[in-house]
């Protein structure tokens, strides 16, 4: 039954995404960014870069969504007056946010496709996968994490004032922090270290690794810190949402403002 | 099926910066009564009266300060999840649906929260939307649809879990008068089905025609639960007298006015009919006695209709709160 | 009318706090990834360009500005008023650019400091005037997407977003104009901040003045076309508007 009612949430966010432009935003920004990564690598003369281009623009995207699509459902429902009515309901609030947050995370995942095409189209660029099988997993378990340190923001996003200040300030620093583009060993020892506690800057330095390396050392064990650092997330997150749930029902109101 | 027992409710007022001592409003106040099965119960009271307040506790969406309901014979802290099972929800305006897909997507994923069966469920959505003649409209985002049928579709919504008792929230506020009217008579059929409904309103008129009996509440308090039918007759002291006169009465009607006890005489649609408004109220018999020693035979008092009652009881505070 | 809202879009804590944070951090992602190319003068390059380009990124709010205003129903209260419509919203948002220029000065100084960037500081407040420009210019383009987001309020953030994307991709911010095909190139040079960073960069290299005061002169150009096209937009945004009844809803 569990998963029915997953499959719903889910069903709901990917009806109600697909018509909403805000939502697909990073489908749009995503193949200028491509060009812009790729304009800078290819102007001084760094086609080893390239994977750094086209994976980044979609570790880019996944984040975004996670941040700004994702972390908003259910301020979203308070907006639309639907999170009363889903908190009464007969099952459990993290149950139907991370049915709603999965189908976001696909649309985040397309961007890499987007950008592999723009890279191919605009850059004639040739990206062989070099292990392809480990490629899908890495991307696959990112894609988890992502969900899952999405329903923490989100239940975050809700009890807190300042929400939009909060996604701001989760763009630039944390693509910086996550290694997104460039390897976080290029920058400064604190930052590097401050980096390793994010799980993006483990899923981008793999997915590179990957694509690019003939070994990837210690394949398993980076997946397993991946899906780990996911894990202690959503713990946290359900824990937030059982927190706005009660103080829901205790106060009338949602916000911890 | 619902039963309420000294039902308190405080809510703090302010930022909470520290937990120590805050200033609280109380938003219920020892609030007790019952709704047999099968009842459609009104609550009425003016904005503030902590109608509102008394539906989200009975739907659990909040937790009462002390105090006890029950809803569908189980507690509504203690064991909430059976409560969530067996009850449905409607609130007025035209927020709580999801604007940017179908009606009938709407309905499946509350079908499936519903713990209706997965094979089922599509049914099921077809079946309410039917029921309030959305099926023209179902596979149209909810964006585009009028106050009266997002209402409409929000009562459906409500009916997905089939609950045996049904909670409206002011569900006519700012619909025309047409799309309430056709609003009430889904109600009145539901109310025929044999549901348990509580409908809190403003509008005398609507819970006149759909409760069989009312509440009225202000400042958090019950101050009368009566049947709704007899709410003026066991409360206010009539409000006038009704009466025909014939032709060659003119001079009666005259002298009439002219009555010290006699506060204005209204002339009513019919031909040769008024309506007496005596003053103090108290005076009507001897109204009534100069009537019938005038030859007057047509005469009827009337009490006072709940709106009058409950303009009474509650003063003119709904307008200005 | 726009510089009274000043204080109460920004306390100055959550300016700061956060857009510093934002626009700022998006122009050291940027000269990060120049420092990872390796490439002599690149994280220079990277650096001036980013940090004007905050200037644009900010003028771009004004989108928000316009389609609040939209919500909060006062759009057609404007429309029926006496005032041109397209300039009253040239000055509803003017707060906007002022807010970006001093974004971008903060920035291209903080920046500068931080990688103690080949220049003299004051190259950089002699870059004040310049900056000014930018601001004005990319304000009159940001001005056409805010008309487009009011006739399009579903794409209220997509167009804003897109816009200053472009800007960053094909202006010069991180690699020159001409690395474009040529008609892209070309379409640079219509485009508001090129002209505006090349006279920037020029003041910076120490470049010759009159190759500054020329591009300043093109920079100018380009925020009267943008202003004219802006007004024009405006003018048959309303007049559409009247005909189809589009600008009564919220």
């Amino acid at each position: 039954m569990s998963t029915h009612v997953l499959l719903a949430a889910a069903k709901v966010q990917w009806h109600t995404s697909i018509r909403a432009p805000e939502h697909l935003l990073v489908l749009a920004t995503a193949p200028l960014f491509t060009l812009i990564f790729l304009s800078v690598f290819r102007d001084t003369g760094r086609p080893d870069l390239v994977a750094n281009a086209v994976l980044g623009t979609g570790l880019l995207g996944i984040w975004f969504v996670a941040v700004n699509v994702a972390g908003g459902v259910i301020q979203n429902e308070r907006w639309m007056s639907t999170l009363e009515l889903v908190l009464v309901a007969p099952r459990p609030l993290a149950l139907i946010m991370c049915g709603r947050i999965l189908p976001v995370m696909l649309i985040g995942s397309l961007t890499l496709g987007e950008s592999w095409i723009v890279a191919t189209l605009a850059f004639d660029v040739d990206l062989p996968v070099r292990h392809p099988l480990l490629a899908l997993v890495a991307l696959l378990v990112t894609l988890a994490a992502s969900a899952c340190t999405a329903t923490m923001l989100a239940a975050l996003f809700v009890m807190s004032r300042n929400t939009e200040m909060i996604q701001a300030a989760l763009s630039y620093p944390f693509y910086v922090l996550g290694g997104l583009v460039f390897p976080l060993s290029s920058l400064p020892d604190q930052v590097e270290f401050t980096g390793r506690l994010f799980y993006l800057s483990w899923a981008a330095d793999l997915l590179r690794d990957s694509v690019t390396r003939g070994t990837v050392d210690n394949a398993w064990g980076r997946i397993a810190t991946v899906a780990g650092m996911g894990a202690a997330a959503l713990v946290i997150g359900v824990l937030l949402l059982r927190k706005v749930s009660d103080r829901a029902r205790a106060t009338g109101a949602v916000s911890l403002a | 099926m619902i039963e309420v027992t000294e039902l308190c409710r405080t809510f703090s007022k302010g930022k909470r910066l520290r937990r120590t001592e805050h200033p609280t409003v109380t938003a219920l106040d020892r609030v007790s009564f019952s709704v047999p099965t099968g009842e459609t119960h009104g609550i009425l009271g003016p904005n503030g009266a902590g109608k509102t307040t008394l539906i989200k506790i009975l739907s659990t969406m909040l937790v009462p300060t002390s105090g006890r309901a029950v809803v569908a014979g189980h507690d509504v802290v203690s064991q909430t999840d059976v409560v969530r099972r067996r009850i449905g929800m409607v609130f007025g305006g035209d927020r709580g649906l999801y604007d940017r897909i179908s009606a009938r997507q709407n309905l499946a994923f509350w079908a499936t929260l519903y713990r209706v069966d997965p094979r089922r469920v599509d049914a099921r959505a077809a079946m309410l939307l039917e029921r309030v003649g959305l099926t023209d409209r179902a596979d149209e985002p909810v964006e585009r649809f009028s106050r009266g049928m997002r209402q409409r579709l929000h009562l459906a919504r409500g009916l997905v879990g089939d609950p045996s008792v049904l909670f409206l929230d002011e569900p006519t506020v700012g619909m025309d008068p047409v799309a309430a009217r056709e609003f009430r008579s889904l109600v009145g059929e539901l109310r025929a089905e044999g549901r348990t409904i509580l409908l809190t309103t403003h509008d005398m008129g609507e819970a006149e025609a759909l409760c069989d009996r009312v509440t009225l509440v202000d400042h958090g308090r019950v101050l009368v639960t009566e049947n709704t039918a007899d709410v003026g007759r066991t409360l206010g002291e009539p409000q006038g007298i009704d009466i025909v006169l014939a032709p060659h009465q003119s001079e009666t009607l005259e002298s009439l006015s002219k009555l010290p006890e006699v506060r204005s005489v209204e002339r009513l649609s019919g031909a040769h009919a008024f309506r007496v408004h005596t003053e103090p109220p108290a005076s009507v018999e001897t109204v009534m006695r100069w009537l019938v020693d005038h030859g007057v035979l047509s005469l009827q008092v009337r009490p006072p209709t709940l709106e009058e009652v409950y303009v009474r009881l509650i003063g003119k505070r709904g307008l200005t709160v | 009318m726009s510089f009274a809202e000043l204080p109460t879009t920004y306390t100055l804590r959550s300016w700061t706090v956060g857009w510093v944070i934002r626009l700022g951090s998006q122009a050291l992602f940027f000269v990060l990834l120049g420092r990872l190319t390796g490439a002599t003068g690149r994280l220079e390059y990277m650096l001036v360009g980013n940090s004007v380009a905050v200037v644009a990124m900010e003028t771009m709010f004004v989108s928000a500005t316009a389609v609040t205003e939209r919500f909060q129903g006062t759009f057609p209260l404007l429309v029926v008023s006496p005032a041109n419509m397209g300039l009253v919203y040239l000055g509803r948002g003017l707060h906007w650019p002022a807010s970006g220029l001093a974004s971008s000065f903060a920035v291209l100084s903080a920046l500068s400091l931080v990688f103690s960037s080949p220049w003299h500081w004051w190259q950089v407040v002699l870059a004040l005037p310049l900056l000014v420009l930018v601001a004005v210019s990319t304000y009159c383009y940001a001005c056409l997407i805010a008309a487009l987001s009011l006739r399009n309020v579903k794409f209220r953030t997509l167009y804003p977003e897109t816009g200053a994307l472009l800007l960053t991709a094909f202006c010069g911010v991180n690699v020159s104009t001409s690395f474009w095909p040529e008609p892209l190139h070309w379409l640079a040079q219509l485009l508001p901040l090129t002209h505006g960073l090349e006279a920037v960069r020029h003041l910076l290299n120490g470049g010759a003045a009159s190759s500054v005061l020329l591009q300043a002169g093109l920079e100018i150009g380009c925020a009267a076309l943008w202003a004219g096209l802006t007004l024009l937009l405006f003018e048959r945004i309303v007049a559409a508007g009247r005909r189809d009844g589009s600008l009564g809803f919220s």
